[in-house]
């Protein structure tokens, strides 16, 4: 079936029917929310990327090309993976600065109206060839599907459709904060609609032409040149540059400006496109090859360019074409209605407003309306413009001739955008050296050769000048002299004041421009200064904006707002203006209507750099100091939990804060099981050993007992209150209180230690016995002498009753005496079988009675007249056999020091709570330079062989385990005395 | 994370990206799957290859990003 025009003219008016549908349901919120911002929808509208090119032309550029074609979407494929570091920055200048175009853009930071109107002026320039391009795609496709030659009056309709729909969805804001949602939604249904097109018309040429996938894949092995056509250009061909195009297209050409940044509802939604959109564009270039093959075989009598459309016509239903039809239409539309609400933006801030704009408003004027209807009748003008560019074109041109004048165009904002986000010192004349040098190289090799081609230089100098070249050679030369006088005259002309500030904003993680302190300093100054621009009613709402934007409350008056707070106002005016009528626009008016204290911006401008600096410091230095800090932290805490001595933390509130590994070995208790929780909630006897000392007021208690799995452990404790605040008093002066304190307990296994020092005192013990056996011998051989002679008297007189009586009688005390002395030697030598002594009561009259006898014993004793003038009634509280030791050893050296028959003098006194024992010699005394050294281990003024040096410093260990002491006076040549101070014994 | 290493992880992950597909693209390896004998997909699959790496990065740095 042959379709007439009017057919396709009906169909298209009902398609953008469809499309006004959906825009205006998305707008009335009929659409739900979470569909209208769902990132398919965001991905989807940028498919915008694929305009008639794309549905029609990359067939025709895969026929010239080869895969060469891909490279328009590959560099597509790259900017979005980079756009963590590239178009996220770029997005957040946008909305931070409200700005709506690329112009904007670079506008603001360059700080430079001239910058502004370039770029409009370029753009402009750049896309109308580029909409030529659609309306031409839109005719040819008719002429395809109708056989009509004369389309015009269709193209006019189709422009004029879609100028009422870019018109009524694409301009119902002024200003981006608010977002065209109904132009999204209709953007993204459109891709969809291209996709669903092209996939189809793919699928029909495998599955309807080659009959299937084996039936393709054996048409490529007996056509292996098919594939190599298409692989060969990629090494012989423009890729690189074709890639870079591409790559700059992908972001700065209007549309792709315009939906990727200033419709962006959420950036969010930007993280999905960066790869579901190149996966679109996948989808969308996958039928290129098969379609373009199945044009090659059979000879559709069509340019390349319109196989999409050829192919579609071979199937035998209509629904195919039109289907496709539709698509083209869409990616026609689309393009136009995205590129011209975009320019018309530019054209307005850059071009319109800054000459139109009238200095004094009245209060009634509607400035918000009149912004409007000057976008809306832009974007009129703008596709007319378009309309009337492929009007004179009049001969055919390839479609992808256009489409790359116009992304050679956009890639000369390349070098701007690198200083925008990178280079900071990059000025403005750079940039505008820069952009008129390769906008003239672009005019004269590609422009001018378009006009020469459809006839219009004829016999003109033009025709001389022009340099006619390949747009990929075109784009490598504009940008080699773009790039270079952009940095020539950035080093030529370096940068402005205001100029530094906006750099600082777009490169220094938008750091926000500091605001400046103005004269105005009430908000009903600010509202009658701005209504002076833009009307008394939109001053009024443009100030309130302005507050809600800054957090104000609305009952926020001049009294609650500072001189900063009005410098924050000032600022978010200007702001919110810019997204209204740009950033330039927007800095003049607010520059005019509220000038700035200049000695107040000055010095808070220098106070904050200073600050900001000093912060910036002060941060890299507090986080090396953290880092430190906390290894220090971690050595330390690393250092107590691999102490060899048991130790525990405790809170205020005794719950254990750190239990280290020695603790768990003594313990058996690991740290995770212990950690948090209260002393008194440990096993026993933990529980009680610990919380008793915590709580006690000793801070060291020595050879406490524990019995662990029946056996037992001496352990030393020792306690120190941990108090933060006193240390910090002492290093950086007061502080506020620090409630976080605790103690630390330290608990000492001295069991070894005891057992060591108790073999030790044995050995002495023995040695004292051995020092005593002479003596021991005659006191044991006297009586035994008596009981033999006892013994042979009652032999020799059997019948003498009386005298074996008495001699019986005799012989007993002998015995008894003997037993004594053994039972004496015996109790002294005795060794305890285990480490537990527990203390007794100790009768020191017996104590001392015991020790004298066994010291008179030895051969010097018996010289000695000892005398005991100890009490019955004092005892102490020790170990009967430790301190027997005591005595016997004072005794001994007592004796040793003393002249025969010299006498030696035991009593005892109480001082409060304790027993002193005085032993006082009147032998040779001690040397005023020894006396301090008698206690030490192994110090002996006796001869070699004679004294191990150990006995002093036994009895001094022995004493002060049993929680006495000792002290001692002497005086050479006349007296020494030994007080040994003991615990008394208490009853009660 | 501080914001500046939060940065610096972000941009030292899409640059290490960005080279490897860069590498895929723009280097000698484009004569081994545009080879004149490769299949006639080889191109596709290495551009599904770039997509992947995309959806990785993204994927690696979301937690960074803000919403």
């Amino acid at each position: 079936m042959k379709l007439e025009v009017w057919h396709l003219f009906v169909i298209s008016v009902m398609y953008l029917g469809v499309l006004f549908i959906i825009a205006n349901a998305a707008e009335k919120k009929w659409l739900p929310e979470s569909l209208v911002n769902h990132p398919l929808v965001y991905t989807l509208s940028l498919g915008v990327y694929a305009t008639s090119w794309s549905f029609y032309g990359s067939v025709g550029l895969a026929e010239r090309e080869g895969y060469t074609f891909l490279a328009v979407y590959l560099g597509v494929t790259i900017a979005f993976l980079a756009s963590p570091i590239l178009l996220r920055p770029i997005l957040g200048l946008i909305k931070d600065y409200q700005l709506s175009s690329l112009a904007d853009l670079l506008a603001f930071r360059y700080h430079s109206p001239i910058a502004g109107v370039l770029v409009t002026l370029f753009m402009l320039t750049g896309t109308l060839p580029y909409i030529a391009l659609q309306i031409q795609a839109v005719t040819d496709s008719i002429q395809v599907l109708t056989d009509d030659t004369e389309s015009g009056v269709l193209a006019l309709g189709f422009c004029i459709t879609i100028s009422l729909f870019a018109i009524l969805f694409g301009a119902r804001h002024v200003t981006p904060r608010e977002k065209h949602e109904g132009l999204v939604v209709a953007i993204a249904f459109e891709s969809l609609v291209k996709l669903i097109a092209l996939l189809s018309v793919g699928l029909f040429a495998v599955f309807g032409i080659f009959n299937g996938i084996d039936g393709f894949s054996s048409w490529l092995e007996n056509n292996p040149q098919a594939t190599q056509d298409l692989m060969k250009p990629i090494h012989d061909g423009p890729w690189g540059m074709m890639l870079l195009l591409s790559f700059s297209a992908a972001f700065l050409l209007p549309r792709q400006f315009h939906m990727l940044f200033v419709e962006n509802i959420k950036p969010s939604n930007l993280s999905f496109a960066s790869w579901a959109f190149p996966l679109f564009l996948l989808l969308l270039n996958i039928s290129i090859p098969p379609i373009l093959w199945v044009g090659q075989t059979l000879d559709l009598g069509y340019g390349p360019d319109l196989y999409v459309l050829g192919v579609s016509t071979l199937s035998q239903s209509t629904w195919l074409p039109v289907f496709v039809f539709i698509g083209g239409i869409s990616a026609a539309s689309a393009m136009i209605i995205v590129t011209t609400i975009a320019l018309a933006s530019m054209c307005l801030n850059h071009l319109v407003l800054p000459i139109s704009i009238p200095r004094q408003k009245s209060p009634t004027t509607d400035l918000y309306r009149m912004l409007l209807w000057s976008k809306r009748i832009l974007i009129a003008l703008i596709i007319l413009a378009g309309y009337a560019f492929y009007l004179f074109l009049k001969t055919h041109q390839e479609l992808t001739d256009l489409g790359l004048i116009a992304f050679v165009a956009v890639a000369q904002f390349l070098p701007g955008i690198v200083g925008l986000l990178y280079w900071r010192r990059a000025s403005r004349h750079g940039f505008i050296y820069g952009l008129s040098g390769g906008a003239l190289l672009w005019v004269l090799t590609l422009i001018l050769p378009l006009f020469a081609k459809a006839g219009w230089l004829q016999g003109s100098v033009f025709e001389h000048i022009m340099i006619p070249m390949s747009s990929t050679d075109s784009a490598f030369w504009t940008l080699l002299l773009n790039s270079t006088l952009f940095v020539l005259a950035t080093i030529l002309w370096p940068q402005s004041e205001k100029e530094i500030k906006s750099a600082n904003a777009c490169c220094n993680n938008r750091l926000s421009i500091t605001p400046a302190i103005p004269y105005a300093s009430s908000v009903s100054q600010f509202e009658s200064g701005l209504a002076e621009i833009i009307g008394q009613d939109m001053a009024h709402k443009e100030i309130r904006l302005a507050m809600t934007d800054l957090g104000f409350r609305d009952q926020y008056d001049d009294q609650n707002m500072d001189r900063h707070d009005f410098a924050k106002l000032r600022m978010q005016i200007r702001h919110n203006l810019s997204g209204l009528m740009g950033p330039v626009l927007a800095g003049m008016v607010v520059d005019e209507q509220f000038e700035v204290d200049t000695s107040a911006k000055v010095a808070i401008a220098d106070t904050l750099q200073f600050v900001e600096k000093s912060l910036k410091g002060s941060r890299l230095e507090l986080k090396e100091m953290a880092g430190e800090l906390d290894s220090l932290r971690r050595f330390h805490r690393q250092v107590l939990h691999d102490l060899p001595l048991a130790v525990v933390t405790v809170s205020i509130n005794y719950q254990v804060l750190s239990w280290n590994r020695a603790l768990e070995k003594m313990t058996g208790l690991n740290e995770e099981n212990v950690l948090g929780s209260e002393l008194s909630q440990l096993s026993d006897p933990w529980s009680s050993l610990l919380s008793s000392f915590i709580k006690g007021d000793k801070v060291i208690i020595r050879s406490s007992k524990v019995r662990i799995d029946g056996e037992l452990i001496i352990l030393n404790l020792f306690k120190s209150e941990v108090n933060p605040q006193f240390n910090l008093k002492k290093v950086i002066g007061p502080t506020p209180e620090i409630e976080n304190h605790g103690y630390v307990i330290l608990l000492e296994d001295h069991s070894e230690i005891h057992k060591l020092e108790s073999e030790l005192e044995h050995s002495e013990r023995l040695a004292s016995i051995g020092r005593l056996a002479t003596g021991v011998a005659h006191e044991i051989g006297n009586p035994v002498t008596g009981i033999a002679c006892l013994a042979q008297d009652i032999q020799a007189s059997p019948d003498d009753l009386e005298l074996q009586r008495d001699g019986m009688n005799d012989i007993l005390l002998l015995t008894e005496r003997i037993s004594t002395i053994v039972h004496s030697l015996v109790s002294y030598s005795h060794v305890g079988a285990e480490l537990d002594h527990s203390p007794e009561m100790v009768p020191l009259k017996t104590l001392t009675s015991e020790a004298i006898r066994l010291v008179s014993l030895s051969h010097r004793g018996k010289q000695i007249k000892f005398k005991n003038s100890c009490k019955k009634t004092h005892s102490v509280l020790g170990n009967n056999q430790k301190l027997l030791q005591v005595l016997v050893i004072i005794l001994s050296n007592a004796c040793d020091a003393s002249e025969d028959g010299s006498a030696i003098n035991i009593s005892t006194i109480r001082i409060e709570n304790e027993i002193r024992i005085s032993i006082i010699d009147f032998g040779q005394g001690i040397d005023e330079k020894i006396i301090d050294k008698i206690f030490d281990p192994f110090f002996t003024t006796k001869e070699v062989g004679e004294g191990t040096g150990l006995g002093l410093s036994l009895a001094y260990n022995i004493v002060k385990e049993q929680g006495g002491h000792i002290e001692v006076t002497s005086e050479p040549d006349k007296e020494t005395e030994f007080l040994v101070y003991l615990p008394q014994f208490n009853h009660i | 994370m501080p914001k500046q290493l939060r940065k610096s992880y972000i941009t030292e992950r899409t640059l290490i990206s960005l080279a490897l597909v860069l590498v895929l693209f723009i280097s000698p390896l484009t004569g081994f799957w545009a080879a004149l004998d490769a299949p006639w997909f080889g191109p596709y699959i290495v551009w599904a290859i770039a997509i992947f790496i995309s959806w990785l990065l993204q994927r690696s740095i979301s937690k960074f990003i803000p919403k």
